[in-house]
């Protein structure tokens, strides 16, 4: 038997993003759609965090161990916008939704692994794609 | 090409875990002798890890913002 299984808990910082929505313009944030209906243009900012379990299997081959996860995670998206005149206003948007990965760990011993994996979280629609490296250390 | 005023994701992930079923425990069990093999498999047990990853700003934008993208102001 060379597989195995594990459970998972994460907490990720989805990052941030800022955009600056000219007026008559509209965009989707998470599953609102907004439009500037102002005569200024409007900073956007988006800062998103996830909370996410997961069930992860895998299988040993040799050093190397390939693996895929599911999962549902928690996330919410915090807003603030902000006209021309130094107004600001902030709201944030959360959900419940599933992601998955894959990827591959290099065990540099038994106790740590480096990891390159890609997940895609789903955000109560549009995904978050992510392509990342992971330090792994057991107990 | 449009100009975009989004900018590229930086993610940060921190995970706990627990290996539940692994072949390293059953090897280690059942090996008495050569044991490298077995020794680079994952035990079970708890695990913690930091990971560290980016996001295109194309792909951040599907993600959290997205839509309606010709009217946004290109300054």
């Amino acid at each position: 038997m060379n597989e195995h299984i594990s459970l998972e808990a994460s907490y990720n910082k989805l990052g941030k993003t800022g955009l600056t929505l000219a007026p008559g313009g509209s965009v989707r944030v998470a599953s609102e759609t907004l439009t500037n209906t102002g005569t200024t243009p409007l900073k956007i900012g988006t800062d998103t965090k996830s909370f996410g379990i997961a069930a992860k299997l895998g299988r040993n081959m040799g050093r190397f161990r390939p693996f895929v996860k599911l999962g549902l995670h928690r996330w919410n998206t915090d807003m603030t916008f902000a006209s021309g005149l130094n107004a600001s206003v902030s709201g944030d948007e959360s959900g419940t939704d599933l992601f998955y990965g894959l990827g591959v760990e290099w065990a540099v011993s038994k106790a740590v692994g480096v990891q390159l994996e890609y997940e895609s979280y789903d955000i109560g629609g549009p995904d978050v794609d992510v392509l990342g490296v992971a330090l792994r250390y057991s107990f | 090409m449009k100009k975009s005023t989004y900018v590229p994701l930086s993610l940060i992930s921190m995970s706990l875990g627990v290996v539940l079923v692994s072949g390293a425990a059953m090897a280690n069990d059942s090996m008495s002798g050569d044991t490298s093999f077995a020794g680079s498999m994952m035990k079970r047990g708890p695990y913690i890890g930091l990971g560290y990853g980016r996001s295109s700003a194309d792909t951040g934008l599907k993600g959290i913002v997205n839509g309606n993208l010709d009217k946004k102001d290109k300054s």
